[in-house]
């Protein structure tokens, strides 16, 4: 089954790997078997599968081959990244010598470098040698993709995906040219017998240097857990698997007499791109029903968590080991003692405070095993939890039990299960499940496993413009997609802003806790909960018309993002007073000071804070996309001033 | 007699032109430094570009250096072997018959001094064969 969720990713990541490990070794150890047959001079060896592989061209692929397991084996090591980079960068610089002494016609004696004695053929084994053209392109465009993946630079990222793709497209070349019977390629350079096993190793190698960072560039789509990743991941796989599976179907054929080879070929070649483009088709088609399928089954378990409500709120005097109890408290270490979990010393002996937590370790409704508490709010309590059936990792969030009679905060939970349920995006969190647990509403959702902007804010004192930017971009991305469904956030404020770093080379911003989210269509229901809920929010980023109880849209998201930026560069919200009612005072009616006074950032980034600061909700950007497109646009402009400062 | 004598050289030259109507030149080879051109029928633009070339450096030294082309060709696979064997150079068309042209100079023992892949310069065939021409 391909994975679907976020927290499916380290595992993808790890498969990745593996895949690399593989790859990596088949290609070295058919290398390393041809090298062998040039070095005891054994026909069947240097030509092993019938095609033939120069000396040079099989020990340029050794050693990337070599290179890719390394790398693939020492992830996080530096020097052995280092020390990747070097010899790849050597290698790249040998394939480019190689071509320009091709294309030069000449013969560089000085740039082979012997790696045997004379054999008795008389033939001294050299490096790089004689390498055949197809070979030469090969190690250079490989060596040079391995080089600049090994940089690890986001900047790179484009270049050496489209180095490989393009190397992998030159490789299939003779593949597809073999497959339809063609015995050689001509060119300026002569001819070469069609060099399948060279061409197979050069696929192999790209997918292994692919796989050695997969979440990076656009091959990050790969690991994508919304539909177009699904799509992807299945397409790949059954071309994969089923292309060569056709090619042997064929062959087959061929041999049997049940088809002609020459007559039947141009009609086998588009039988070929047919069944290429259904499979692609056929696993869109079937991604996107996955999606909808689960899609309506959340919106079955909602409808079901509805009429549950009622019945849990009735019941929340029975026998669950949840309900009526805190499942956290603190115990004193000397005299037993037991408190809330949030006295740190014994109020008898003054001995420290041991927390405990019943539910850690705990298996929840037999699939739910409770790893460990990450934190609680006002409203609920948030788990790590593993979903034993799947082996997944997820956040389990219960509601606080002393809540379970207070129908508007469940139905605050049922309306942020709603409001999540709607929405498929990268930069927001996805709700997986939610029900009773034991007569405790959950929901079960992705687990990040990162730290809250307001953390990154507090150990930074203030964030860079371009940090700033990148951060906001991303939140502007989810939000758009949550207003696109008709949600609003209404609650964003730093510490509801996750950043996640599990993907490596890449900040992934996910917006969370959708508790205050309101839906924008005009269902009674939900009116009577945007009335009854419109003063709740975090005062010092709730906008002037949530503060006086308007209804809020779009606009009131925008508010709190201009809120954020604020933050993110000053460290301070921009109004803010000891109280509440103070802080709603200001809110109301005075006008932040602008950024520009306080750090030196650009004028139009600070006209589109203040712009989002307005007090009128007509007066900011209309929309989240029009928000997006302006900060995009300042970003790009301050990449240009940048650029044109350092040409270098 | 002279008819016996005749037949004789007829047979004979019958037994060794054969082979050659795969190769274009006769290598009458021993004690002589060898060039073998290896080709193929579908490399038309390279292999005729390179072969006027390479039998130009040659027949400089004609005297002293052998020339033989062998054709990869699949349909003549088998003369080309047989030739390339009875030159003392099977090892090197097979290691070099998947690529062409190649380009081999030998020694008079039948060691390869040097062997180029893909098309060159005059000067460059040439100082290889000089090279081949000193090895002892």
């Amino acid at each position: 089954m391909i994975p679907h969720t976020l927290e499916s990713k380290p595992r993808l990541l790890d498969s990745f790997r593996l895949s690399a490990i593989i790859s990596g070794s088949l290609v070295f150890i058919y290398c390393l078997t041809v090298v062998i047959g040039w070095y005891c001079d054994i026909q069947s060896l240097k030509m092993l599968f019938g095609f033939a592989v120069p000396f040079g061209a099989a020990v340029s692929y050794m050693v990337l081959a070599c290179l890719v397991l390394v790398l693939a084996l020492f992830p996080d090591r530096k020097d052995v990244r280092l020390a990747g980079a070097s010899i790849s960068l050597l290698v790249a610089l040998c394939g480019a010598v190689k071509l320009a002494e091709t294309i030069q016609e000449a013969d560089w004696d000085w740039f082979n470098f012997p790696l045997s004695g004379e054999l008795a053929n008389g033939v001294v084994l050299m490096f790089p040698g004689q390498v055949t053209p197809d070979g030469i392109i090969g190690i250079l465009l490989v060596s040079t993709s391995l080089f600049l993946m090994t940089m690890h630079s986001s900047r790179l990222d484009p270049i050496w995906q489209m180095l490989l793709t393009f190397t992998g497209a030159v490789a299939l070349l003779p593949v597809i040219g073999f497959l339809q019977g063609i015995p050689e390629f001509c060119g300026l350079w002569g001819c070469v017998k069609v060099p399948v096993t060279l061409a197979v190793s050069t696929l192999v190698l790209s997918f292994a240097v692919y796989s050695l960072r997969p979440g990076s560039g656009w091959f990050a789509l790969l690991l994508e857990p919304d539909m177009l990743g699904t799509a992807l991941r299945r397409s790949l796989f059954a071309l994969m698997v089923l292309l060569p599976l056709f090619t042997v179907i064929k062959a087959g054929a061929v041999a049997a007499h049940v088809i002609d080879e020459n007559t039947a070929s141009p009609a086998l070649s588009v039988l070929n791109l047919l069944a290429g483009v259904s499979i692609v088709i056929s696993q869109f088609v079937y991604a996107y029903r996955r999606e909808q399928d689960l899609r309506r089954d959340t919106e079955k378990k909602l409808a079901d968590l509805s009429s549950q409500v009622t019945q849990g709120i009735k019941n929340n005097t029975g026998s669950s080991n949840l309900v009526g109890f805190s499942p956290r408290y603190a115990v004193c270490s000397k005299c037993g003692k037991q408190l809330s979990a949030t006295v740190l010393n014994c109020p008898d002996d003054d001995e420290p405070m041991k927390v405990v937590d019943k539910l850690e370790g705990q298996i929840l409704d037999g699939k739910y095993k409770i790893v460990e508490y990450l934190g609680a709010g006002g409203m609920s309590t948030v788990y790590k939890a593993r979903h034993i059936v799947l082996d997944k990792i997820l956040a389990l969030k219960l509601l606080q039990p002393h809540l379970l009679g207070n129908a508007r905060f469940v139905q605050r939970f049922q309306r942020e299960a709603q409001a999540m349920a709607r929405m498929q995006h990268p930069n927001l969190l996805t709700v997986h499940e939610c029900g009773f647990l034991e007569g405790v509403p959950f929901l079960l959702l992705d687990f990040v496993d990162g730290k809250g902007l307001d953390v990154l804010i507090q150990e930074r004192a203030r964030l860079s413009v371009g940090q700033m930017i990148a951060i906001v971009l991303q939140i502007a991305e989810g939000l758009i997609n949550a207003h696109d469904n008709g949600v609003v956030h209404r609650d964003i404020k730093p510490a509801n802003i996750m950043i996640s770093e599990n993907v490596k080379g890449r900040e992934l911003v996910k917006v969370v806790d959708f508790g205050l989210a309101k839906m924008l269509e005009d269902d009674p229901g939900h009116q009577k909960i945007s009335k009854e809920g419109n003063s709740a929010g975090s005062p010092m980023y709730m906008s002037p018309e949530q503060c006086v109880g308007d209804p809020a849209d779009a606009r009131t998201d925008i508010y709190a993002l201009g809120c954020l930026m604020y933050e993110c560069l000053t460290g301070n919200p921009p109004l803010f007073g000891q109280s509440v009612l103070e802080t709603f005072n200001k809110v109301m009616n005075e006008k932040p000071k602008s950024v520009s006074t306080i750090v030196e950032i650009p004028q139009e980034l600070d006209d589109l804070i203040l712009k989002c600061l307005e007090k009128r909700p007509e007066d900011r950007p209309a929309s989240m996309l029009e928000f997006r497109t302006a900060l995009k646009e300042i970003k790009e402009r301050m990449a240009g001033a940048r650029r044109a400062a350092n040409p270098a | 007699m002279l008819f016996a004598r005749s037949l004789l050289l007829v047979i004979l030259f019958v037994l060794t032109a054969c082979p050659f109507a795969v190769a274009d030149n006769i290598a009458d080879s021993k004690g002589k430094v060898l060039v073998v051109f290896i080709y193929d029928p579908h490399c038309q633009y390279t292999c005729d570009k390179v072969r006027p070339t390479v039998r130009e450096v040659q027949s400089k030294y004609a005297k002293s250096v052998s020339y033989l082309e062998i054709d990869t060709g699949e349909e003549h696979t088998a003369q080309s072997k047989a030739l390339a064997e009875k030159n003392g150079v099977l090892w090197f068309y097979n290691d070099n018959m998947k690529f062409v042209p190649v380009v081999g100079f030998f020694s008079p023992e039948r060691k390869c001094i040097k062997y180029l892949t893909g098309p060159k310069t005059k000067g460059v065939y040439q100082a290889a064969l000089e090279r081949a021409m000193k090895a002892k």
